[in-house]
């Protein structure tokens, strides 16, 4: 076959070309040669790659080991009989030794982790993490870790060991999802690189926080409560661990031994973090059926109660009504792009486009339902104060008349489909009608 | 049992069959090509590829000429390529000495400034992306390195890098953590995490050029393929 190739680069021994395959080639040198000409070459002309490091590094290591291994059975060879012939304390010394190292390389083998986890709740926990993001160890960082049994989750899916760890902290206390008070779980994540320019590995970080964030999509135990996550370097765990400290936010604090809950419920310190890092808060849905508890049991004769409830009930009703009109228009965007036909995948672009000032419109009610919670805890925390009082009913007030109006837009847009809708039917309905017509006459002519 | 090239080709020579004849060129072109950059130790530009004509000619003489008492075909159509080769240039050196013919030259001569003025601008824009790569710790030795063993995955790689260039939040993170956000390339292109991650280089150099707006390149890429 003969390749083409772009020539870009001329080096002392060769010269590199873009081929047409998508590649860049080493090819031999030849006279005349420039950059930015464009030549045929066979493959004849290729240099292959003398030596592959990856390859190479892999079979040193190889070697290391086995020439350990060899080691450590030559010397229980080599001392054994005396060993039980006389005792010898230097044999068994030496004997000892070489297992040892025999056992620090089994060790080292089983315990080939390229990326590490920290989970801080408090408790906080160590997860080493081997290339397919499984979990090869675990250690428990503080005395309340201690409490919890991890050692379990070694050899599983480093998502569903975040999950666990979770769960078993709520079980334990740590974790309180029947509070009104928000549960904050900080997950650092940092790739192991053995070699500087190992780049295949750099990415696992990565990897491994797309797989907890998609966990927590479906995990029950982690919408109950709000996941900041942070990707940094091998070196800023370690200091941290150093220190005892906590890796995902010493970066952003003075303070030394802030819990992550205290951190988070700063909001200059959670708008800090999410600025360079990401935060998949609380489940919204599972906040509001609990703060609805919440106000159930709420004494009648408590100060603002009607208002409250009046307020929390409209924020709701317009979360729930953005939501279902949102994804209303997220099915049909789909749904015509599905069936291909250009106007309609038009007609459904503006849906789509409306659909965005729903979520707006969900982001404000999330919001509202924010500040009402924090009313609902000022109320069972006893912090009543007349001056106080009053500001907070100003605040539900707006809130009731913001969410009323943002009810009527989202009615009348609901009438506006329904009426299209109506209307296209009656559109269908007509030309189905005139097509039988067609038909009819049609068939009275070929009698 | 396949026949011998040799007998191939004294069958040829005894019966006409343009098929087969075909055929065997077709498969010896590399032959063909790499006789005359042998020759003339110099690569043969896409552009200027009148020797790979002659060549072909010579290949297809040789097929009729050849004696099997002699020697085997392959030495034989060598020694034919390169003499028909080294007539063409002496033709064409005596040709430019006496400029018979000033307008086929005039004409040639077009040609090669059109040519030049190319490799000019590709040579520029090579620089350009040169340059830009290394804010990614780039260089074309590394992408020669790092290129995959086999070449299945060529189409791919170029689309794949033509489409995440369409995603501002790919940009954004390759720019800014200076290396391609792997996962993210896989979700919005659909192209499976082991061919991005096999060809992440190449597709760095695909969207660079891209963004650099280096027009020639993107040709390249899209041309030649």
């Amino acid at each position: 076959m003969i390749n083409k190739g772009l020539l870009v680069k001329l080096n002392k021994n060769d010269a590199i070309v873009m081929s047409d395959h998508g590649r860049f080639e080493r090819i031999i040198l030849r006279d005349n040669m420039q950059i930015g000409m464009r030549i045929q070459f066979t493959d004849d002309d290729l240099i292959k790659s003398t030596h592959n490091r990856k390859e190479f590094v892999m079979n040193a290591k190889t070697k290391i080991i086995s020439a350990v291994a060899v080691m450590a059975i030559v010397a229980v060879g080599a001392f054994g009989y005396p060993l039980i012939n006389q005792p010898n304390e230097k044999a068994i010394a030496q004997v000892d030794q070489a297992l040892e190292v025999a056992d620090v390389i089994e060790v080292a083998e089983t315990m080939n982790f390229s990326a590490i986890v920290t989970v801080d709740i408090n408790p906080s926990f160590k997860l080493s993490v081997d290339e397919d993001d499984k979990v090869v160890d675990i250690k428990a960082m503080n005395d309340d870790a201690k409490t919890i049994k991890v050692d379990d989750l070694v050899g599983i899916s480093v998502e569903n060991a975040v999950e666990l760890i979770v769960l078993r902290s709520n079980v334990a206390g740590f974790i309180d999802s029947t509070d009104l008070d928000d549960d904050f779980v900080l997950i650092s994540v940092a790739n192991v690189n053995e070699e500087d320019d190992d780049e295949e590995e750099s990415e696992q970080a990565e990897k491994i926080l797309e797989a907890i964030k998609e966990k927590a999509k479906e995990s029950n135990t982690l919408k109950d409560v709000t996941l900041a996550m942070t990707e940094m370097d091998e070196e800023t765990m370690n200091e941290a661990e150093k220190n005892s400290l906590i890796a995902g936010i010493m970066n952003f604090t003075d303070s030394q031994n802030m819990t992550v809950k205290e951190f988070f419920e700063d909001e200059d310190n959670l708008s800090k973090f999410l600025a360079s890092n990401d935060v998949i808060p609380q489940d919204i849905e599972n906040k509001i059926k609990l703060m609805s508890e919440y106000l159930d049991d709420l004494d009648d004769s408590t100060m603002n109660k009607e208002t409250l409830d009046q307020a929390f009930r409209a924020s709701k009703d317009t979360f729930f009504e953005a939501k279902e009109q949102f994804q209303q228009a997220n099915d049909d965007y789909k749904a015509a792009l599905e069936s291909g036909d250009q106007a309609t995948i038009d007609e459904a672009k503006e849906n789509l486009d409306a659909a965005e000032a729903y979520k707006d419109q969900m982001e404000q009610a999330k919001d509202d339902v924010e500040s009402i919670k924090e009313v609902l805890k000022s109320i069972y925390e006893g912090d009543d104060s007349s001056e106080m009082k009053d500001q907070e009913k100003d605040e539900l007030d707006k809130i009731i008349k913001r969410n009323l109006k943002e009810q009527e837009k989202l009615e009348a847009e609901e009438q506006r489909r329904i009426e299209k809708q109506i209307k296209e039917e009656l559109k269908r309905e007509e030309e189905q009608k005139k097509l039988e017509e067609q038909e009819k006459k049609d068939e009275e002519n070929n009698d | 049992m396949p026949l011998t090239l040799e007998k191939q080709i004294i069958q040829l020579q005894n019966q006409d069959d343009a098929k087969t004849r075909n055929e065997i060129i077709k498969a010896y072109e590399p032959f063909i090509l790499n006789s005359i950059v042998q020759l003339k130790n110099a690569y043969i530009q896409i552009e200027n590829d009148e020797e790979f004509s002659i060549g072909l000619l010579a290949f297809n003489e040789a097929i009729d000429k050849y004696d099997e008492a002699r020697s085997s075909f392959l030495t034989f159509a060598k020694v034919v390529i390169e003499s028909r080769i080294k007539n063409y240039w002496e033709k064409e050196s005596r040709h430019s000495a006496d400029s018979l013919d000033a307008n086929q030259n005039a004409k040639e001569e077009l040609m090669a400034i059109d040519n030049l003025e190319k490799t000019m601008i590709l040579r520029q824009e090579i620089h350009q992306l040169e340059t830009k790569l290394e804010i990614f710790g780039l260089d074309f030795n590394k992408l020669a390195d790092a290129s995959p063993k086999h070449r299945d995955s060529k189409k791919n790689a170029i689309d794949v890098g033509i489409i995440a260039s369409k995603h501002d939040d790919i940009i954004q993170k390759l720019y800014l953590k200076r290396k391609l956000p792997i996962l993210l390339v896989s979700q919005k292109t659909g192209a499976s995490i082991k061919v991005v991650k096999t060809n992440k280089f190449f597709i760095i150099a695909v969207i660079v050029s891209i963004k650099e707006n280096l027009t020639s390149i993107m040709e390249w890429f899209m041309n030649e393929n």
